[in-house]
């Protein structure tokens, strides 16, 4: 490991405020990566699905997710962009 | 008057023994470090165990002997059994124990003690402790000062344990001198008078110390240097296992009936044993004596011995004890009832969760949960539908086709006596916690679920307004009127039984977010009724009056929706905190959910 690196992940352990903000991206990475998993099974499911009403369904569910990664999208590029101002 | 008396009684107690002896002041020197120690020590384990703790609490205590191995482990780990019966207390009261785990764990807990004995008698009274106490002193109080949790949590365990050494130390220290100069051993008695003479000096000790760690490292020392008798010692020993319970009752009285019911149990299990003890003690000692030979303690080693008799007295409590435990437990739930009042009060919300972070954001999560479930059921009846079609699997084309009848309920009295003081309740306790301990993400935790409360009392406050022209729907024989607000009732009960399934699945076991959907549902079906209503206007179904309070009705519905969706997916998330913040950020709102409704009306334009 580069002793940059290992210095930022001692300044990581030692700052309460970086270690906070470096759970809060890891977190959202994980939950992003959810709701990644989640639309592919939900996009699986409107294929194989002829049933106008449970498509309906499904493609509102779509929606939502997409919204919901856009959103979160935005937020970690937030989050990276201050982690980086911070170092 | 006792109360009153009794701290200016200990000072001036105090004054006289500083005046007329030096060698008294180390030795209460010693006591009062040893008692800091202990503090920072607690301090130390609460900011360590911080989550830990319940997840080790909730997957260990499915059976007796988890439990009571988890009373062992953590007793010997963090030397206190007052603290392990209060953080047990603590969780008892917001339901993250049952009682029997509980008393499983009270009984490891006086099992677990007794490693304080050993580790003092074997190693403490031989080595130069203040050796070490020093550069621990040094080490520890250098991370209380750093801002990362975890450092400063090792620093109050280091700090605390350096105090312990010293305060050890200083009692060592002090009996050595003391005993050059008066010899207590001359007060010492034979026989059972002796016995029940020591044994309540050894209940006062610790009851005015708080502390049987204490009491039995001040019994090692004055023993270590002759200055009691060994059967003096054994009894002292005996009267601190039944002092100690005092905290566990001084800490269940601000708790609810578990609390009160666990800490009784504390008490009996300690009497038991205590006077079991005293009544064979020279049965007792004999077993030790034959004991000690074996595992090789010299004869004359008392100190060893009187570990070897604090553990074999506490495994005789455990043994007589846990056949009778399952009807102890009866005993205890029959004997201590939950108070039912006329008013709402909070069962979870106690004085003693307060003291453990965990068991804070618990209970006012419980208790808004508590606070979630009293809301439905003033909805419903709000709503004149029954309460059980919220669990039944009935259309709702069908429950709405049966709730024609007004029920008649007192909706403004039940939110005052129900609701109301119940949300206050938990109101004022987020401010004590949030006003003493609580920072960061756990004064945002406790926030957002005061937040849902507030919402969940919104929700009803929104019902209040719509029942007025609902039961005039009701009573009205106008189709059209009826069929509107039976489409604003199906809505609500229906998001609440979408809700209650996301509760039952989890939120964060497999979906995220996904009472996200429902907030799109709500937009939708609002933008429907008023499109609905703008049709009945202009084809004159309904008169322009009627049509101004369907409009401002539909606007509480979407309110009341909006808000049970807002609570339930704050008070239904099972997600760890920080998961729990991302999720936050991520969640939909108004603003999102009206992008989204006009992204798909350019859609359909185009």
């Amino acid at each position: 490991m580069k002793i940059q690196k290992l210095l930022d992940r001692l300044k990581d352990i030692l700052n309460a405020d970086r270690q906070a903000q470096l759970e809060e991206y890891k977190s959202l990475k994980k939950i992003l990566k959810s709701l990644r998993i989640e639309k592919k099974g939900w996009e699986k499911k409107l294929s194989d699905t002829a049933d106008e009403e449970k498509r309906r369904e499904i493609s509102s569910r779509l929606k939502v997710i997409a919204m919901q990664r856009k959103k979160g999208l935005t937020v970690l590029k937030e989050l990276k962009k201050e982690r980086r101002r911070n170092k | 008057m006792l109360r009153k008396t009794f701290l200016p009684a200990i000072f001036l107690l105090l004054a006289y023994g500083f005046a007329v002896s030096a060698d008294f002041k180390t030795i209460t020197a010693g006591v009062a470090i040893f008692l800091f120690g202990m503090l920072s020590l607690e301090e130390g384990f609460k900011t360590f165990t911080a989550g830990a703790l319940e997840k080790i609490l909730k997957g260990s205590t499915n059976s007796l002997w988890k439990s009571m191995s988890l009373g062992v482990i953590a007793t010997s780990i963090m030397q206190s059994s007052s603290l392990v019966s209060v953080i047990t207390i603590s969780f008892l009261s917001v339901g993250l124990l049952e009682l029997a785990s509980g008393i499983g764990i009270i009984f490891g807990a006086n099992l677990g003690t007794t490693t304080g004995a050993w580790l003092v008698a074997g190693f403490g009274l031989k080595v130069n402790l203040s050796a070490y106490a020093m550069p621990m002193l040094v080490f520890g109080i250098i991370l209380v000062f750093q801002q990362a949790k975890s450092l400063k949590g090792g620093g109050y365990v280091m700090a605390g344990l350096g105090f312990l050494f010293l305060g050890i130390h200083y009692m060592k220290e002090g009996f050595d001198s003391f005993g050059q100069a008066i010899d207590l051993a001359d007060y010492a008695m034979t026989g059972y008078p002796g016995i029940l003479v020591f044994a309540s000096i050894g209940v006062a000790a610790t009851v005015v110390m708080q502390s049987s760690h204490a009491t039995l490292v001040l019994i090692l020392a004055a023993l270590a240097s002759q200055q009691i008798s060994y059967e003096n010692a054994l009894a002292l020993a005996i009267g601190s296992n039944i002092g100690t319970t005092v905290t566990a009752i001084i800490g269940s009285l601000g708790s609810n009936a578990d609390g009160k019911r666990l800490a009784l149990a504390h008490l009996a299990f300690n009497l038991v044993t205590g006077v079991i003890a005293i009544a064979g003690i020279y049965q007792l000692m004999a077993a030790v004596e034959w004991i000690s030979a074996r595992v090789g303690i010299a004869a004359d080693n008392y100190t060893l011995q009187l570990a070897v008799f604090h553990s074999l007295f506490n495994l005789m409590g455990i043994a007589v004890m846990l056949p009778l435990m399952r009807p102890m437990v009866r005993f205890l739930e029959t004997a201590i009832v939950a108070e039912q009042a006329a008013i709402e009060q909070p069962i979870y919300l106690s004085d003693a969760s307060l003291e453990i972070r965990e068991a804070a954001i618990e209970a006012v999560k419980k208790e808004s949960i508590r606070l979630y479930d009293l809301a439905t059921g003033v909805i419903t009846d709000g709503l004149s539908i029954r309460r059980d079609a919220l669990e039944s699997e009935e259309k709702l084309k069908h429950v709405l086709k049966a709730s024609t009848d007004i029920i008649d309920e007192d909706i403004d009295d039940l939110y005052e006596r129900k609701l109301k003081s119940l949300y206050g309740a938990i109101v004022e306790y987020v401010i004590r916690s949030r006003g003493g301990y609580a920072k960061g993400k756990m004064r945002e935790e406790l926030a957002g679920i005061r937040q849902a409360g507030q919402h969940v009392i919104e929700a009803v406050k929104g019902v209040k307004h719509l029942r007025k022209n609902l039961i005039k729907s009701l009573q009205s024989g106008d189709p059209t009127i009826r069929k509107e607000y039976d489409r604003l009732r199906k809505l609500i009960i229906k998001m609440m039984r979408d809700i209650e399934a996301v509760r039952t699945s989890g939120i964060g076991s497999g979906t995220i977010l996904p009472l996200d959907r429902l907030k799109l549902e709500i937009e939708e079906k609002t933008r429907q009724f008023n499109e609905g209503l703008d049709t009945l206007i202009r084809e004159e179904r309904i008169d322009v009056h009627t049509a101004t309070s369907l409009m401002n009705d539909i606007s509480y519905c979407r309110d009341i929706c909006w808000d049970l969706v807002e609570a339930g997916s704050v008070l239904f998330s099972e997600s760890p905190p920080d998961d729990m913040d991302a999720m936050r950020s991520i969640a939909l709102g108004e603003h999102e959910i009206a992008e989204m409704m006009a992204d798909a009306d350019e859609r359909e334009a185009r």
